[in-house]
């Protein structure tokens, strides 16, 4: 929508309509401005490369996120965390993320229509420290395969255990697992 | 917008139609639509400034099991991690380093429930209540906030820190 006087007219269908209007009405704003600026902010999730289901998409992983908990921490510091420096025994921590994996995956599972869809959308979303993750969906299987190029050699080991926690959570059972510096593939049977 | 549209395959009908689809499932989410570039922004500002998002309880268990372990060396490791941090600001091109500093800090801790950080000519007082940190995590925390505000040239005054409450002073010089 322009600031000018130039308006269209689009067909939408009146169920939607009515919906949008409901919402507007409770935030005390009239149709047409609310649509506005529902339609710039639409533009706006554009230029940052996002259609709108892919907006749609991103904002409930990051709902879910949040409500599952979700923190930031210095990343020096996890790395530390993760390291053998920091005198943990390995097994422990791996015991921990595998947890933490499968809660997540608890939590996915009961709240999106596919969860490992989902959990791939989440892992593209928050785990930066990844350049690339595959999901590879059959009926009864699914093959994962992320490739970093900054995670050390423990942080990987540590995320394919994640992975595996939150696969476990959503059905599946670990067929194949390989770890390597920077690279995990990871394959799942239902 | 018909060239949005055209790019992404819609009519502009279509278009339209996901937009307000989009809209009912933010509005179903509590959220709107500010939200999506709000989250990318904080999301991009946490990848730039050297954090990693995870579960906090993780964070917490780790940092439990690390303090357990090696109570001092871990101290360490959160107060250099303080320096390094505040140190991306100090040499950094921003006009002021220490604002940006505290703006950050309040956005990537969306998990404490209060945060204030006050400053004045030349002193800086810092109080966090959390009641979901853990005993080592809060000492871990207060940690990595004195090898921050240390780099920004104050020295620790005061400090009282007590599961899941941190409260800080510190002065210039």
């Amino acid at each position: 929508m322009s600031k000018g006087k130039d308006k269209r007219l689009v067909y939408i269908p009146g169920d939607l309509v009515e919906e949008v209007k409901e919402i507007s009405r409770r935030r005390g704003e009239s149709l047409s401005l609310f649509v506005s600026e529902v339609l710039m902010l639409a533009l706006r999730a554009n230029s940052l490369g996002y259609s709108p289901k892919q907006a749609a998409e991103f904002l409930e992983i990051m709902q879910a996120q949040r409500n599952l908990g979700g923190a930031f921490v210095p990343t020096d510091v996890l790395t530390y965390l993760n390291s053998k420096a920091c005198g943990t025994e390995e097994d422990q921590l791996q015991t921990k993320w595998y947890e933490s994996g499968k809660w997540h995956g608890k939590y996915i599972n009961e709240k999106f229509n596919d969860p490992v869809q989902a959990f791939k959308k989440f892992l593209e979303a928050t785990r930066w420290d990844l350049s690339e993750v595959e999901v590879r969906q059959n009926q009864n299987s699914v093959k994962f395969r992320c490739i970093s190029t900054l995670l050390t050699g423990k942080a990987t080991e540590l995320l394919a255990k994640f992975i595996e926690g939150a696969m476990h959570s959503i059905g599946y059972q670990t067929d194949k697992s390989d770890a390597l510096k920077g690279m995990i593939l990871l394959h799942f049977k239902r | 917008m018909n060239k949005v549209a055209k790019e992404s395959d819609l009519s502009l009908y279509g278009f339209v139609n996901e937009v307000f689809e989009l809209t009912l499932r933010a509005n179903k989410l509590g959220v709107n639509l500010q939200t999506l570039t709000d989250s990318r922004e904080l999301l991009k500002d946490a990848r730039e400034n050297g954090y990693t998002l995870g579960l906090e309880s993780l964070w917490y268990e780790m940092a439990d099991l690390a303090y357990a372990k090696a109570k001092n060396k871990a101290l360490h490791a959160w107060f250099d991690a303080g320096v390094w941090l505040a140190k991306r600001y100090v040499t950094g091109e921003r006009e002021d380093p220490f604002e940006a500093f505290k703006k950050d800090l309040k956005d990537f801790t969306w998990n404490v429930p209060e945060l204030d950080v006050k400053k004045t000519a030349d002193r800086v007082s810092v109080r966090i209540v959390s009641p979901r940190f853990s005993e080592s995590y809060t000492l871990l925390f207060t940690s990595f906030l004195e090898g921050a505000l240390e780099t920004f040239g104050y020295k620790i005054g005061s400090k009282e820190v007590s599961r899941g409450i941190i409260c800080l002073e510190a002065v210039m010089g």
